[in-house]
């Protein structure tokens, strides 16, 4: 046997893989309970982190909020350093 | 408009029942695809299904201009399957192939070890390059869509096939003939 004859005949078995016959079943059951989910009035907690994680916007605005917060937080703390550095000076 | 798109379209105007469509041609290659990367049979179909659940949710993000439906769909398939590997930290060793069984005939078991050493050559390979092979020699898609799929260019592609089929080949090493 050549190498190229076991090559191919191992990319074929590579090939071959037998799916469960009731998979498409389970992905639509999957997809009818997300959808029921989604209908639901109440807004969960899971619902809202998909909304973010699936929007650029959302998540770009996370961000930004985020980076907003830190830098008011940075001056805050800079200002109370300095404050009580010129007190105690 | 083609037959996939039309599906695509009914299942975005609300009939949500011809996804299923989409999940049984798809199914078999996502599969294959997703096991071959992870290394791992027991849990591909899950982590299949939860590839058709996160296409369902993204539907409306798809943009037919920017690519086709199956390049998208094994972009996302992808992802995910590097997520599983991060996640579960599955070894690139993976499981252990199967061992020769010595009642079957002399062609048969050298077939197998050659098989098994050829396993362990994917197995060793970096996931980059064992991805591209998987999508390249397994799935048969274009270097143009594997490059689309991976984020990178073309030329890296065939450098990280040539690199695979050269870890392959000396895993044969000693055999007559070429890859």
């Amino acid at each position: 046997m050549k190498n190229h004859e076991v090559y191919e005949s191992w990319r074929q078995e590579k090939h071959q893989i037998d799916v469960s016959q009731n998979f498409a079943d389970q992905v639509m059951k999957q997809v009818y309970q997300w959808e029921q989910s989604r209908k639901s009035p109440q807004l969960k907690m899971e619902r809202l982190i998909e909304l973010i994680s699936f929007h650029p916007l959302a998540k770009t605005g996370l961000v930004a909020a985020g980076a907003v917060t830190g830098i008011v937080r940075l001056i805050i703390m800079i200002q109370a350093i300095l404050s009580n550095g010129v007190v105690n000076g | 408009m083609t037959e996939e798109t039309g599906i695509i379209k009914a299942v975005l105007e609300g009939d949500t029942e011809s996804f299923r469509l989409l999940v049984q041609r798809y199914q078999k290659p996502v599969v294959r695809m997703i096991a071959n990367i992870i290394n791992d049979r027991h849990i591909c179909e899950d982590v299949a299904q939860e590839v058709f659940l996160a296409v369902y949710k993204k539907l409306p993000s798809f943009d037919p201009a920017r690519s086709s439906f199956s390049t998208w769909l094994f972009t996302i398939a992808r992802n995910k399957s590097i997520n599983v590997v991060k996640k579960r930290r599955i070894p690139s060793t993976g499981n252990p192939p199967e061992e020769p069984d010595f009642s079957e005939p002399v062609d048969t078991l050298i077939r197998d070890e050659l098989f098994t050493k050829l396993d362990r050559a994917l197995k060793s390979l970096s996931p980059g390059h064992r991805r591209t092979l998987v999508l390249a020699e397994f799935e048969n898609l274009p270097y143009e869509q594997i490059a689309q799929i991976e984020g990178v260019r073309i030329g890296t592609i065939k450098s990280r096939i040539n690199r695979a089929k050269h870890r392959l080949r000396s895993a044969l090493d000693g055999i007559d003939g070429g890859i």
